[in-house]
């Protein structure tokens, strides 16, 4: 999340309030028609819709920097609905959220926050329905854990993607469950956080002496910092333990202690290089950090051919060491060696990123699947 | 064996390890646009590690001094403010290497200073060479280059090597071929890349995305449903500092010959091959290229028109005619408008008028592309009030803002049956939000990965020069076409709506 004052890209310019469920688009319409009445060219955009529910005020406040970075990269229709424990009435305020683009003018992202009990959630969906801009994408951002598992279902149902940080559900695995069982693609801003783990465990992978001694891996190492977190290694370094495990065509079973195993599924079509028998993945913790990141992988073939992922610090960043190295007759010899930096980026960040360059999430939902079911929740 | 890990992944963006050695980092072109996209790349963090920038130029310059004015160009011409933490980084990477393009022994320096960069990286560089100096220069820095073992062989050598070369290619057929030689006798062809920095913008790239990633245009896309097509790069400019360069080359050299037939190729081209294959979409080019009518000398004056701006007003203020700015010949013959029809001879294209115009001095900068439908017959609505029924058209605008829009039929509100043409609008910014990267960003980065698809190769050159030499020839000859003149501020010369009205078709208004 964003430091306290960081400055907003995007701004607030004009609101309304005391709306009625019946006439979102219209006081919408004169919202709009009013700023483009002014000097500055408003415009108003409509690319998306984009669904969010929180539980708090709280929530809401703490959310500001992803809507933020959405309305910049995603100029969309938001609907934000805030539970509001003593509310009677449903309460609608509208506002448009600006950035400026070059040329002077604004791109304007329609905010349509919805306060009400929890007890008239069953009406959310209805007043959304009938005001989503038709035929454009529609995402859900999930941004607070303490949603009940039936409200994530009822907004999902509306939704082609979901965009969340499995961070904050670490203690709700129901809802990661529930996530992996929707259609929907799912955006998890830790895989895109782990790209740059997964491209260099890719590129290791090229060369033709870890292709060649794949089908003898024995064992797969992944190292994290401990933590308090309910997932103990968290969501990341699970979700990119099911990447590996999914990728070499192996099936993991549940965890025992820090150690899953890992069997060969029936061979699959294309000739990919996998392991030919069983592979203990293991996990290992380190120092205490909260929330839990990733340290290492080590992939080991009985062959001594070791492909090494490090984090470290170099110079005051961050960066992956990647590495081969041989082992034999207890010495280690590295073939190969390359570094690249990684970035400790915000949540805001990484999302503006996934919409501007782009991440693969293929491999995403099988990759969770399998997380899910090392904890026991496949 | 496959790699089981490759699939369904993102390749990154990053490029291998680079070294970008810019040939007149001192000048223009390097200060205003070279830096800042490069801090732009760093800034989105697309530079690869261990990238570096080595400024070569004759001026005796340190790396610090290097550094200082590259920070003050960016600063000045950068998309983006400068950010301390991205500067710095940045700048550990830049240095500066005196080098005199006519001295060998100057390119020894040079690849000994390289391999030192490498050395103290742990790291084998590509070496990318940017030519940003006049044409003149690029036969004596390339063989300098080969001559020195700065130029590895494209397969096999320990280091991909190539060189970046900006317009122009050539001033005709002879010297664009001449130049090709020159670049050839030291470098492959896969190994140059020569800039048009028109298809590094997004909205000529999307120009490929429209036809052939939507089923509704390409059933269209043929003279079957397309009327005619008018293509306009309009400047609001005149040619200010320039005005050397461009005296000696006119408008048709300097923006039709390039930017503009580029930007018809790609519009006209066949499905390619593939996408991810630069010679793919080349070939279609080239294609396009060579199937457009050449002109004889009797279609001349009923197909172009050339014009000269005089003295009149733009945004309000008085400003100077053609032959008045400073650098310009008094008796100039140089044209700073020109209008042309042409036609696409093959099966797709045949019968349907493909009019392009670009000039200096009209009323605002505007670049863009309108491909007109055919209209549908109007039967239905006689003795309906209606007035003769718009032309459907699509319009891809390519500055200054960035979109797409598309005019149909549609009924205004009211008792009456009546037909009114409106707009149905895309514009980037309201999509995507963000501001779209400068062209050369995504072009240096692309030669840096070594895709050269959005790059002008030999043979595309060349086809352009030869659709233009008989217009070159004619406007040369004894008994030349008319030059005539057009005011300031305005549209062109009436000759270039001539153009348009055998065919009952007029210029858009832009």
């Amino acid at each position: 999340m964003a430091e306290a004052g960081t400055p907003k890209s995007s701004v607030e310019i004009a609101q309304c309030s005391g709306v009625k469920p019946t006439n979102i688009a219209a006081s919408l319409d004169s919202l709009f028609s009013d700023l483009e009445r002014g000097e500055v060219k408003h415009r108003r955009c409509g690319g998306g819709n984009v669904l969010q529910v929180v539980t708090s005020e709280e929530r809401l406040r703490q959310s500001e920097d992803l809507i933020d970075a959405l309305c910049s990269v995603r100029p969309s229709r938001f609907f934000r609905v805030l539970i509001a424990p003593n509310q009677r009435e449903i309460g609608i305020k509208l506002s448009a959220r600006c950035h400026a683009l070059s040329g002077g003018e604004q791109s304007c992202s329609e905010i349509v926050e919805l306060s009400l009990a929890a007890s008239r959630f069953s009406l959310v969906p209805n007043i959304i329905r009938a005001n989503l801009i038709g035929a454009a994408p529609t995402a859900l951002l999930l941004t607070d854990p303490e949603i009940s598992r039936e409200w994530l279902v009822l907004v999902a149902a509306m939704s082609e993607e979901v965009l969340y940080d499995s961070t904050i559900l670490e203690g709700r695995t129901d809802l990661l469950v529930e996530l992996a069982r929707t259609p929907t693609n799912l955006i998890d801003l830790q895989w895109i956080r782990m790209g740059p783990w997964r491209e260099q465990i890719r590129r290791l992978a090229d060369r033709p002496e870890v292709l060649e001694s794949l089908p003898h891996l024995v064992e797969i190492e992944i190292r994290t910092t401990s933590s308090q977190s309910p997932m103990k290694y968290g969501s990341a370094a699970l979700v990119l333990a099911g990447w590996i495990v999914e990728r070499l065509g192996l099936q993991a079973r549940a965890i025992q202690g820090d150690r899953v195993v890992c069997t060969p599924k029936s061979r699959p079509a294309i000739s990919i290089a996998r392991p030919l028998s069983e592979v203990s993945l293991r996990f290992s913790a380190g120092v205490m950090r909260d929330p839990p990141i990733v340290a290492g992988v080590s992939l080991r073939t009985e062959s001594g051919v070791e492909l090494v992922v490090e984090r470290r610090a170099e110079g005051g960043h961050a960066v992956l060491e990647s590495m081969i190295q041989h082992r034999s007759a207890g010495r280690s010899q590295t073939a190969f060696r390359v570094t690249r930096a990684i970035e400790v980026d915000d949540s805001a960040v990484v999302l503006e990123r996934y919409y501007g360059i782009g991440e693969s999430t293929t491999n995403y939902a099988v990759a969770l699947k399998a997380a899910l079911g090392m904890l026991g929740r496949g | 064996m496959e790699n089981p890990f490759a699939e369904g992944e993102s390749r990154l963006l990053r490029p291998p390890p680079t070294a970008l050695v810019i040939f007149g980092a001192t000048g223009d072109l390097t200060q205003r646009k070279l830096l800042p996209a490069l801090y732009n790349l760093a800034h989105d963090e697309y530079l690869p590690e261990g990238f570096v920038v080595v400024g070569a130029a004759r001026s005796s310059l340190t790396d610090d001094e290097f550094r200082a004015a590259s920070y003050e160009s960016i600063k000045k011409f950068s998309r983006r403010p400068v950010e301390d933490a991205v500067w710095e980084k940045f700048a550990k990477g830049l240095y500066y290497q005196a080098v005199d393009g006519n001295n060998e022994a100057d390119f020894h320096g040079l690849k000994d200073r390289l391999a030192t960069l490498g050395t103290e990286r742990s790291q084998n560089l590509n070496y990318l060479y940017y030519l940003s100096v006049a044409p003149s220069f690029f036969g004596a820095i390339a063989a300098n280059l080969h001559a020195s073992g700065l130029v590895e062989a494209p397969q096999g050598g320990s280091r991909s090597t190539s060189v970046i070369i900006e317009k122009p290619f050539g001033h005709d057929l002879d010297s664009a071929r001449e130049l090709n030689q020159v670049l050839r006798a030291n470098f492959n062809e896969s190994q140059i890349y020569r800039i048009d920095h028109y298809l590094g913008k997004e909205t000529v790239q999307n120009i490929l995305v429209m036809r052939f990633a939507n089923g509704i245009f390409e059933p269209l896309w043929n003279n079957r449903f397309i009327d005619h097509i008018e293509i306009s790069v309009s400047e609001s400019i005149g040619v200010g500092s320039r005005a050397g360069y461009f005296d000696q080359s006119g408008i048709l050299r300097d923006i039709v010959q390039n930017h503009l037939l580029q930007m018809l190729s790609l519009l006209c081209i066949e499905p390619p091959l593939s996408l991810s294959d630069a010679n793919s979409i080349r070939d279609e080019k080239v294609k396009v290229l060579r199937s457009i009518k050449r002109l004889k000398v009797e279609d001349i004056t009923t197909s172009t028109a050339r014009a000269q701006y005089t003295r009149g007003f733009i945004d309000g203020a008085d400003v100077p005619g053609y032959r008045e700015e400073k650098d310009v010949a008094p008796q100039s013959a140089t044209e700073t408008f020109v209008a042309m029809k042409l036609e696409i001879d093959n099966w797709r294209w045949a019968g349907v008028p493909i009019y392009v115009r670009a000039g200096k001095r009209l009323p605002k900068r505007i670049t863009q592309i309108t491909v007109f439908f055919t209209k549908a017959p109007a039967s239905l609505f006689r003795g309906r009030q209606v007035a003769e029924l718009e032309q459907n058209s699509l319009t891809i605008q390519v500055q200054p803002n960035e979109g797409i829009s598309f005019r149909i039929n549609s009924k205004p509100p009211g008792p009456r049956m009546r037909v009114k043409g409106v707009t149905m609008d895309f514009a980037y910014g309201s999509q995507f939000g963000v501001a779209s990267a400068e062209a050369y960003e995504r072009l240096i980065l692309d030669a840096m990965r070594g895709d050269a698809t959005l790059f002008i190769r030999d043979d595309e050159i060349e086809e352009a020069w030869d659709l233009l030499a008989p217009v070159l020839d004619a406007w040369n000859s004894s008994s030349p076409p008319p030059l005539y003149t057009y005011e300031s501020g305005t549209w062109g010369p009436s000759a270039a709506a001539a153009l348009l009205r055998p065919r009952g078709h007029r210029w858009m208004r832009l």
